[in-house]
Formats: C-alpha cells, structure tokens, sequence
C-alpha cells in the first residue's frame, strides 16, 4: 500500500537516470569514427499477484479479472545499433570504411578479449614500421598485420580489400590482402572504449572472410565511417526520458502524500 | 463503534491500490509494448449481505453500503504509436495481434513488444527478456547463412534475401484472458481457442511499439487516487475527532 508505490517509482527514476547516461553517451560521440549507438531497453518488473482471476464469487460465478499490481520498471539492456554511419572522404589512402557488415580486426592487450579487438572505425595510419595502426589513442596494430613499406607512392586498397601501391617507380599489385569478420549477433559484443569491441557469449565467434563475399560489406578506400548517432533523435529521446524522469519523481511525492496522511491519523 | 470510520478506511485501501498501479504505470512510460492497467473500485456490500445475514440487522446502515473494493483490474489493449526502431524491430498495427515467443517451460508467451534480436546461436528472439520468438508452427526461427537479415511486412524472415521463416502472428480473440508475466510478456489463463493464426500478415519494420502509457491521463490519474486518499485519510481524523468530542467533551464524568 503505497509502499509499493514508491519501491516503483524509484524502480523508473534508476531506470531511466540510467537511459540518460546511454543517451548522454551516444550525443557525446557524434564525432567519434566508427561510433555506434547504444538503445536502453525498458522491461516491466513481476506482478504482485492480489487475486487470480477466474476464482469464483460468493453467488458461484467465475470472476473476468484478476487484481495484479506491477512492481515498477528496469532497464533490461542496452542493445548496439549497427545501422551504417555515413561516408567522409578523408584523402588519406589507409583510411577504409566498409560498406555493410563486418568489423576490422586488431590486436589488443592480452587482458582485452584475448588480444583481439575487433573495430568499424577505418582511420588507419602507418606506424613506424609501416603497418597500419588504429588512430585511436592505443594505435591498435591491424590484425592480420597489413604493411606499406616506405617510400611507397600511389597506396590504394580496392572494394575487394587488396592493398596495392607503387615502389621504387614500379607498380605493386595485390600488396596484401585484408581480412574482416563478422559475427552472428553483433549487437551481443562488448564495447571496450577506444572504438574496439570485443566478442562475447552472446555475440558468437567471429567469422572470417575477405571484403566482398558474401554476407560482407565492401571497403571504401580513403574515407572513414562517421558516427552513426543523429542528434536529433538523440536530443528528442533525452527530452523524453528527462520528462519521464520527472514524473517518476512526482509519484514518490504523491506516494509520500499519501503515506503522510495516514502516518499522522493517530493523535496522542 | 463509528461505522464512517471504517467505510473511510476501506477508501484510504482501495486508493492507495489505485495508486500503487497509476506509479507502474508511469515507470512504465518509455517500456515497448507495455500496456496501461486500468485499477477498478467496486462498492461493497453491505455486511448483512456480504456476510448473508438477513436485511433487518439495522436498515440504516444497510443503505449505506460497505464501502470500496479494489474491483477486478482491466487491461487496455488499445494501440500504442510506433516509433522508429532498428533493422529488426516490428510494428504490429492490429491492436489485437500479438508475437508468439517460448517462454520459461516451454510454455508460450504472448507480446507486443518487437524489438528483436539475434542471439549467439543465431535465434530470433526479443531483445529485452531473451525469448525466441516463433513461427506459425511453434518453433525458434533460426537466421543461418550469409547476408544482413531482414524482415518483410509480411512476417517474412530473410537472410541476404533468402527466406528463412515467417513470424508467428496470431490475433487474440479474447484479450482478457492474457495476464502480465512482466518483461512486457503476457500469459494466458486459459489457451483453449485463444491464438488465431492471422491469415495475411500485415507489419511494420523498423519500428516498435511504444509503451501505452499516456503521460497526462497517468499524471492526472495518480493526484486523483492521491487525493482520494488524503480526503479520506482526512475523514477518518474527522471521525476520531467526533468521538473524541462524544466521549471527552459530552460524556465526560465529573467528580
């Protein structure tokens, strides 16, 4: 009786303090490479169960309904939305961004899903053995490693993957050959910060495969995959949620009213 | 004793339930396919009805009545707005269409909410609770091979333009008998006829329910039971007031 009230009330103010954090997040990475979003996903608590309905009356008839009070709210998940970020053209040769599914695998500190990362963002530079690196603040090394000599002119990878470029005068063709992967349930991996995700149980094992077979995306080379938070749907979810929030915060009063009044019946 | 006391009583219950129901309600305003629980209050009999005890006991109070009952709780099935979704997010547009999913037991489980996912072992199941959803025969939809996986507005599953399954829609031909499990899941009390096979699906992809809740009529709702408890908290001190007076003031001994 009311207590209920505000154990529910307080169920939707952690909830949905907690879609504000997802929220806040994906505005805050707008201009991150690769970026994808997050989406809290909302579920209802159990029901307290006051009666089951179908019991029968005192005339012998079959109650229609039930007496069922829900016990608030929680934020079940927050589930990663894939959806392609658009193309911008970078003019840097290593930069890729892949058209479709698939991820671009790095390497990673042993501790980090088992050395191996796996990442969208395609803003790749050379390092200074000349492998092409992440240009995240780790500079992730690629992973199977893919290497531009130096004093290579003309770098160019193809949709296909394959790294050519122009040596000494001569022209080298299919230099190497880049590999990503796939997963059965990308929204299951983890995000580990520095755009890299790592696998889970839920994602499954990566699957591998070159740019261009089936049920991978292409490579676009010179470009880089932006964000793919629009913060105009971010911005009306955040209003949402904050008003949402609010509201929560008026049932605890109501509850409190409530409670306030009974709590002060006795008189000594 | 005061009969108001406790017919007071009996309102300062009914409402604090209708409360407790109004604040899930609003917890509830941003969960998929939630639907809005509509509290009833029902008069109570009189005790010598109640209690079958003959009319004469004392006609005055008789025509009073009993007070208030939490009365059985409906749910409203009506329609909530689609919002926009991911790739594997439905919309179903006939309110009284719903998902199959395989809930706990293997038992089935009923929802509105169509917000999908793919999980490890390649089902496709709902994104909040983790339940497969299921085909027109009861079983998981499984997306194997190779290609992005979408889903038609006829239900059909497909990878890389390949079909793999169709969704399971069924109408509801009686939505009373479905009762909340939680996880925007419903349970039926009785399956017998219940789930009709829809002939001809007819979906939304990319977009999902949203929940039912109407900010403003819950809001509204909520000061109303609030209100409706303060007022009759605020008789039952009326009451004690009134016997204080009958017993201290007017039935006071004098030494």
């Amino acid at each position: 009786m009311a207590i209920a009230a505000l154990h529910s009330a307080s169920s939707g103010l952690s909830a949905l303090s907690q879609n504000l954090d997802v929220i806040a997040n994906n505005l805050a990475n707008t201009n991150t490479v690769g970026f994808k979003t997050s989406r809290g996903n909302f579920e209802d608590l159990l029901y307290q169960e006051k009666a089951q309905p179908g019991v029968l009356n005192a005339v012998g008839d079959q109650t229609p309904a039930g007496l069922f009070v829900g016990l608030g709210v929680r934020l079940s998940n927050t589930q990663l939305n894939f959806e392609q970020g658009s193309p911008v053209q970078t003019g840097e040769p290593t930069n890729m961004m892949i058209q479709g599914s698939g991820f671009f695998r790095v390497r990673t500190l042993e501790s980090v899903g088992e050395g191996v990362g796996y990442t969208r963002a395609g803003n790749f530079t050379t390092n200074s053995e000349g492998d092409l690196v992440l240009g995240n603040s780790q500079g992730n090394r690629l992973d199977p490693p893919v290497n531009v000599p130096q004093g290579a002119t003309d770098v160019s990878i193809s949709s296909t993957g394959s790294l050519s470029y122009e040596l000494d005068g001569v022209p080298v063709e299919n230099a190497a050959q880049l590999t990503i992967y796939s997963f059965p349930n990308s929204g299951g991996l983890i995000s580990k910060g520095s755009n890299v995700y790592t696998t889970s149980l839920a994602s499954g094992e990566a699957v591998e495969g070159e740019p261009g077979d089936p049920g991978f995306g292409t490579v676009l080379g010179g470009y880089q995959e932006s964000s793919n938070a629009d913060p105009v749907k971010e911005l009306v979810e955040l209003i949402k949620t904050q008003r949402a929030f609010e509201m929560n915060s008026q049932s605890i009063k109501a509850a409190d009213e409530a409670l306030s009044v009974i709590s002060n019946l006795t008189r000594f | 004793m005061n009969y108001g006391l406790y017919l007071s009583a009996s309102g300062v219950q009914a409402n604090m339930y209708r409360q407790d129901v109004f604040t899930n309600n609003l917890a509830n305003v941003m969960t998929p396919g939630f639907k809005v629980d509509v509290p009833a209050i029902r008069q109570r009999d009189p005790e010598s009805i109640e209690d079958n005890m003959g009319r004469d006991s004392n006609r005055l109070l008789d025509q009073l009545g009993g007070g208030a009952f939490a009365g059985p709780q409906s749910i409203n099935f009506d329609r909530a707005r689609p919002e926009k979704g991911g790739a594997l997010d439905v919309f179903l547009p006939e309110a009284k269409e719903f998902m199959k999913f395989r809930g706990p037991n293997n038992e089935t489980r009923y929802s509105r909410d169509g917000r999908l996912a793919v999980n490890a072992e390649r089902q496709l199941v709902n994104a909040s609770s983790g339940h497969p959803i299921l085909d027109s025969g009861n079983s998981p939809i499984t997306v194997e091979g190779a290609g992005e996986v979408t889903i038609s507005d006829r239900g059909a599953v497909m990878v890389g333009g390949e079909e793999v399954g169709v969704l399971g829609i069924v109408g509801i031909t009686d939505v009373s008998k479905l009762i909340k499990e939680g996880q925007s899941m419903f349970k039926a009390t009785d399956e017998q006829g219940l789930a009709v096979a829809v002939d001809e699906i007819n979906l939304k992809p990319k977009m999902f329910e949203a929940s039912g809740v109407n900010q403003f009529e819950a809001m509204v709702s909520m000061m109303r039971a609030t209100k409706s408890v303060t007022t009759n908290g605020n008789m039952i001190r009326y009451h004690d007031h009134l016997m204080d007076r009958a017993i201290n003031t007017l039935g006071r001994v004098q030494a």
